[in-house]
C-alpha cells in the first residue's frame, strides 16, 4: 500500500520516516513546525537573527536525536523541549539581545493597522511586558499562552508533571502581571 | 475590555491576550539555509561562566556584610509597612504585590510572618493565597512553613493553591511532610491530577 503524500502524514509518521533516513520528512516537519518554533524563540531570546539559528540547530538535534524518538507523547512538545535545551545554551554563550522596541514593532507592524490602532498598541504594550519577565517565566509564558500548549505538553517540554505545570503557569502570570503593573500602572487594559 | 492587572482570579484572560500576538516570520531563506546546514556535522561550542567571576562577586558581597545588614533592617521595614497597607487594600493586585515584594526580598520578622500566614488562610483570591504561601516559603522558618501547610491542606479548595501547597512540602522534614501528605491524601474532594501528584510525593 502506498504511503499518503507527506502533506498528509502525521509528525509522528513523519518523525519514524525521519527514524529510517528519510530527509524529505525531515524537510516536511521543518516547513511544518519552523515558523512556530521561530516565534517562540525569538520572543524566548529577544533577537531575530539567534532565533534563526536556533531553528535550524533544533532541527539538526532532531536528526541527531531521531533513534531517541519513539511515537509515544506529544511530537510537538517534544520538539519545544529541544527547542528549549538548545535555547537554554544559548543563554550561556551569548546574551545580547534586540532592544525591545525593534522586537515590538515587528510583531505590531504585522497586525492590521487599519481601525486597530488601539489593539494594535495594547498588543505591543503586551509583547514589551512579556520581554521583561524572567526567562524561566517567559518561557512558561509562551508555551502556554502563545503557543497554546496543553498544560499536560507544557509538564512535558518542562520535565515536570501536569499539576506542577499548572504551579508554574500561574507563577509566570504572575510575574507578567506584575511586569505590566510596573509598566503601566494598575488600571491598563487590553482590548 | 479585560482588566489585566485585575484578573487574579482569571488568568484565562490573559493568555487569551497572549494567544492574540501577531506571530513572528522567519526570513523566507531559512528554509534553504537549513537544508545546506544540515549536511554539516560542527557541533556549537558551548562556552561556560568563568568561576573566577563567581569567586570575585562572593568576596565583593561578602566584604560588605555589615553594611548590608543595614539596609537589610530598613528593608524589612519598609516590607512590613506594605504589607500592612496592602492588607486592608481591596485590590487583590495591591496584596500581590506586597507579597510578591516580600519573596523576592526574602526576609521577613514575626508580624509579617502572621499577616502572611492570615492571607495564605483566610484571603479571597486563590491568587493571593498562592504569593502568601510562596511567600512563607521563601521566609519563614520550616515549624511556621508546617503550620500554614497543615491548615491551609485541610480546607483549601482550589486544586492550583493545593498544587502550591505539594509543592511546598518538599521544604518540611521527612516525618512532617508524610503526615500532611496522608492527612491530605484522605480528603475525597480532591482534584485527579492533585491527588496523582500527591501520590507521586507521597511515594518518593
Amino acid at each position: 500500500m502506498p504511503l499518503p503524500p507527506i502533506a498528509d502524514r502525521t509528525d509522528r509518521d513523519l518523525m519514524l520516516a525521519v527514524r529510517g533516513g528519510d530527509l524529505a520528512a525531515l524537510d516536511a516537519l521543518f516547513v511544518r513546525h519552523h515558523g512556530r518554533l521561530y516565534g517562540f524563540l525569538a520572543r524566548l531570546t529577544g533577537n531575530r537573527a539567534t532565533a534563526e539559528d536556533l531553528v535550524q540547530e533544533v532541527f539538526l538535534r532532531v536528526l541527531r536525536a531521531r533513534e531517541r524518538y519513539h511515537g509515544d507523547g506529544s511530537f510537538t512538545a517534544w520538539l519545544f523541549r529541544i527547542a528549549r535545551n538548545v535555547a537554554a545554551g544559548e543563554y550561556g554563550t551569548r546574551r545580547e539581545t534586540m532592544p525591545l522596541d525593534d522586537m515590538v514593532d515587528v510583531g505590531a507592524a504585522e497586525s492590521d493597522p487599519i481601525g486597530e490602532m488601539e489593539t494594535a498598541e495594547d498588543l505591543a504594550r503586551l509583547e514589551r511586558a512579556l520581554l521583561a519577565v524572567a526567562p524561566q517565566h517567559r518561557e512558561v509564558l509562551l508555551l502556554r499562552g502563545v503557543e497554546d500548549l496543553s498544560h499536560r505538553e507544557v509538564g512535558e517540554v518542562l520535565g515536570c508533571t501536569e499539576g506542577a505545570a499548572r504551579v508554574r503557569v500561574h507563577r509566570a502570570l504572575n510575574a507578567l502581571r506584575n511586569v505590566w503593573i510596573d509598566q503601566n500602572g494598575g488600571s491598563v487594559h487590553v482590548q | 475590555m479585560e482588566d489585566l492587572s485585575m484578573s487574579n482570579n482569571d488568568d484565562d484572560s490573559l493568555l487569551a491576550a497572549l494567544r492574540r500576538l501577531p506571530p513572528v516570520q522567519p526570513t523566507i531563506g531559512l528554509r534553504a539555509e537549513f537544508a545546506k546546514r544540515a549536511r554539516l556535522t560542527s557541533r556549537r561550542h558551548v562556552a561556560r561562566w568563568p568561576l573566577a567571576i563567581a569567586a570575585g562577586l562572593s568576596l565583593i558581597l561578602g566584604a560588605g556584610w555589615w553594611q548590608e545588614r543595614t539596609a537589610r533592617e530598613a528593608e524589612v521595614l519598609a516590607l512590613r509597612t506594605e504589607l500592612e497597607a496592602a492588607i486592608l487594600d481591596v485590590s487583590a493586585a495591591r496584596r500581590l504585590v506586597a507579597m510578591n515584594s516580600v519573596t523576592r526580598a526574602g526576609v521577613a520578622d514575626g508580624a509579617m510572618i502572621t499577616t502572611l500566614t492570615r492571607l495564605a488562610l483566610f484571603d479571597e483570591s486563590p491568587s493571593v493565597r498562592i504569593a502568601a504561601i510562596e511567600a512563607i516559603t521563601a521566609v519563614a522558618s520550616v515549624s511556621e512553613l508546617a503550620t500554614v501547610v497543615n491548615q491551609s491542606l485541610a480546607k483549601e479548595h482550589s486544586a492550583l493553591v493545593q498544587s502550591v501547597l505539594l509543592q511546598a512540602t518538599s521544604h518540611l522534614d521527612a516525618p512532617e511532610r508524610t503526615r500532611a501528605l496522608d492527612a491530605f491524601l484522605s480528603r475525597r474532594d480532591l482534584d485527579p491530577i492533585v491527588r496523582a501528584d500527591a501520590n507521586s510525593q507521597r511515594a518518593t
